[in-house]
């Protein structure tokens, strides 16, 4: 659902790569550059297997810690037909999840590793999910803007070159774009029904919009050098460029809704084709991802608890004396 | 502007036709004549059309967005008059889904529902094939997938998670 | 038709469905392994659009519209039994309570598949294939947990033990019983209860798990004429709390 984990990078640098075989790297380039797909048995730089685990990993921790605040909402969704939508986008989520570290797996990384690197903070997530849904309107924000930018993000990422990624995000794509549906015609409710309902969508807005900025990562002129990472197809679009085309999509449709923005800058030069708009506080995004943001805590705490009530379940399916029971059995 | 299509200007093949434009939400590939939900078209003598559609499962939050592009399209083909009526009097199953729509999911990458005779027996989610190198060395991880239509699977010869469209 | 009896029937099935489905929903986040989250998840699913289904029903016979109907009542107007409106606690109760609840369930509709009232009889034999897949998935776990290490077994022990009272409370009877037999709308509690049991006992010999003697166990009735543990009331407060920023919305 959420972010490819494309916001979050390590300076790559592309040291190690002496040590690489010259005749298999340049065939691996090559495949690449023909527009083929990389298969877990085939053979791939070591930089380019860690660089697809961290951004993959990064992007399961995000449907699984995203389901989170949208999670606490179920129970307290107004009606059956939203009660129902928003516990099957939550489930989609985790679903996703399960897709994302499978599709890890397979670059030699276990979901358990990748579940305790989550837990003891080596591994990070979306960093939207670190702020407070403090009421129905700022879930239904999430639902459709937050999945909004998700998938341009995805759309992007399902072009890359690594098979098993690309075909999980394909069919993540097809569910988001349900979920985008759902999302915009929660806001739409909201942002036209009674003055409480226009209100609500209105601060959950101003709330949201900053941490919906800083959503794609720091802007392409401060963030790190990715040219490898480009030319292997690991990541599809700029950081830049993922922006832009969701302010171009989202902008006006929020407009439309009578809603507005809280950024007295934010508009489009007719002449560039660019949006502009105040530049994000990413010295304030910095510290969020480091651990010091209004949720992080809160977020991390109960995946933590997942793992220690869960841990003897765990240990009783490894247990050599559990009855091997087909799942259907 | 769009004709004003009549009871005698429409046929049900053609609106059987329009309908395949609608989709399901969640796997754009498939239109919901393949997936075997709308069970019926009846034309009215008032010129109305009416649908009878039968949900999937009973908690698909999909069903409300189905009816409502059902209504979209029929609507832009100038039938001003339509009707849905949901019914569980003919309740869905997945041996209501077309060969059309069997082909379309596999090559959306989801394992096509097995057909079955009458009942169903829950041991044939172990025999899934997979829709990437279709081989049966495969095994079922859970029974609920991300949507409720679907099971997961593991191929343990392309060694990757895929999903199938379960039998119900 | 007797209306009454029916109506009492379809309030009974459609709050168990509906409390439990929201107990459920809560392992969203929480669940042992991420397979589990979305086990609990799509049965969440599944029960709500059942409970939607028979409301739609009580709708149909003259009852306020689902949403009101399930939204806006409180804990004394509800008709589930205790067994449902229990918090999620630690996994193993969970799965007990799913365990016995659903085999319950499946066992219910099936018979119902048969009711003299069509359109009961209609959904019924819709929701069974749905109820198919949770009975499946509880059958695995206990008999994979219940035969596996001294800790899980004691700990799935345990919870049997706590909760098999609930359970009977699942087949408290009203006073519309008699009505409700004699019209062909339902095989009746007791005649549901001997299925059940059969058909729980048959899992649970397959494990390390005994089951106790139930008839010693003393039911916990109550839930099917409004008398319910403190826990369902602050449940449906929650279920409310949008609705009530503004009753005058539609949501």
């Amino acid at each position: 659902m959420y972010g490819g984990g494309n916001t979050f990078e390590a300076p790559v640098k592309a040291d190690g790569l002496e040590n690489e075989d010259p005749i298999l790297l340049a065939e691996f380039e090559a495949r690449i550059a023909r527009g083929e797909k990389i298969e877990p048995s085939d053979w791939m730089p070591a930089l380019y297997r860690k660089q697809l685990i961290r951004m993959i990993e990064q992007h399961a921790h995000s449907e699984i810690i995203g389901s989170l605040p949208e999670g606490t909402w179920i129970t307290r969704a107004p009606g059956f037909r939203r009660k129902m939508a928003q516990m099957a986008k939550v489930q989609d989520e985790v679903g996703h999840a399960q897709l994302l570290y499978s599709a890890a797996e397979t670059l030699g990384k276990t979901r358990e590793q990748m579940l305790s690197d989550l837990i003891n903070g080596k591994s990070k997530y979306s960093n939207v999910f670190n702020y407070p849904t403090p009421t129905w309107a700022d879930s239904n924000v999430i639902s459709w803007l937050i999945d909004a930018g998700a998938i341009v993000n995805q759309l992007a990422n399902a072009k890359g070159s690594y098979g098993p990624y690309c075909r999980a995000l394909d069919r993540i794509c097809a569910e988001e774009a349900f979920h985008l549906k759902y999302g915009h015609d929660a806001v739409t409710h909201m942002a036209t029904g009674t003055p409480t309902q226009r209100r609500m969508m209105q601060e959950a807005l101003n709330r949201w919009w900053p941490a919906i900025m800083t959503f794609f990562g720091p802007a392409d002129k401060m963030s790190t050098h990715t040219e490898i990472l480009m030319r292997w197809k690991v990541k599809m679009a700029t950081n830049d460029d993922c922006r832009q085309q969701f302010l171009d999509m989202y902008v006006p449709k929020i407009w439309e809704l009578g809603l507005t923005l809280p950024d007295p800058n934010l508009h489009k030069n007719e002449e560039t084709g660019q949006w502009e708009f105040t530049e994000p506080d990413w010295e304030d995004f910095k510290r969020v991802i480091n651990g010091d943001g209004p949720c992080n805590k809160e977020r991390l705490a109960v995946r933590r608890a997942a793992e220690e009530n869960g841990a003897w379940v765990r240990r009783a399916l490894l247990s050599p004396q559990a009855k091997y029971v087909k799942p259907l059995a | 502007m769009t004709p004003i299509l009549t009871a005698t200007t429409m046929d049900k093949p053609t609106i059987l036709t329009w309908l395949e434009e609608v989709k399901d939400p969640e796997i754009p590939v498939l239109s919901l004549v393949d997936l075997g939900v709308i069970r019926d078209v009846v034309l009215q003598e008032n010129g109305g059309v009416l649908v009878k559609m039968t949900p999937t499962f009973s908690g698909c939050p999909a069903m409300d967005y189905m009816q409502r592009d059902v209504e979209r399209v029929l609507h832009a083909h100038g039938v001003e008059n339509v009707q849905i009526e949901m019914s569980f009097e003919e309740p869905w199953n997945t041996n209501m889904v077309s060969e059309k729509g069997r082909l379309a999911l596999k090559n959306f990458g989801l394992a096509p529902p097995p057909v079955y005779n009458q009942v169903l027996d829950l041991d044939i989610l172990e025999y899934a094939t997979c829709p990437y190198c279709n081989s049966q060395n495969t095994e079922m991880r859970t029974p609920f997938g991300a949507t409720l239509c679907r099971s997961m699977h593991y191929c343990h010869n392309c060694r990757q998670m895929f999903e199938q469209f379960k039998p119900v | 038709m007797n209306q009454a009896a029916l109506k009492n029937l379809l309030y009974r099935l459609a709050d168990d469905q509906l409390i439990l489905g929201h107990r459920n929903s809560e392992w969203n986040g929480l669940g042992p392994i991420l397979e589990e989250d979305i086990a609990f998840s799509s049965m969440a699913q599944d029960k709500l659009g059942h409970s939607l289904q028979l409301y739609l029903l009580l709708n149909q016979l003259g009852e306020a519209e689902p949403d009101t109907v399930a939204f806006t009542r409180n804990a004394p107007q509800f008709h589930c039994c205790q067994l449902v409106e229990l918090p999620i606690g630690e996994y193993d109760f969970s799965l007990i309570r799913h365990f016995l609840y659903d085999h319950a369930e499946l066992l219910r509709f099936e018979a119902l598949g048969q009711s003299s009232y069509e359109p009961l009889a209609q959904v019924a034999r819709k929701l069974k294939g749905e109820l198919k897949y949770h009975v499946l998935h509880a059958n695995t776990w206990v008999k994979r947990l219940g035969s596996s290490t001294e800790e899980a077994i004691a700990r799935l022990q345990q919870s049997l033990d706590y909760t098999l009272p609930y359970a009977l409370g699942l087949f408290e009877k009203t006073e519309q019983e008699e009505a409700i037999i004699a019209e062909g709308i339902f095989i009746g509690e007791d005649a549901l209860k001997a299925r059940w049991e059969e058909s729980i006992r048959a899992i649970l010999s397959q494990t390390a798990l005994q089951m106790p003697d139930l008839q010693i166990l003393t039911p916990v009735y109550g839930g099917r004429t409004g008398e319910h543990t403190e826990f369902l009331q602050p449940l449906l407060d929650e279920m409310a709390e949008v609705f009530r920023l503004d009753p005058t919305a539609d949501w």
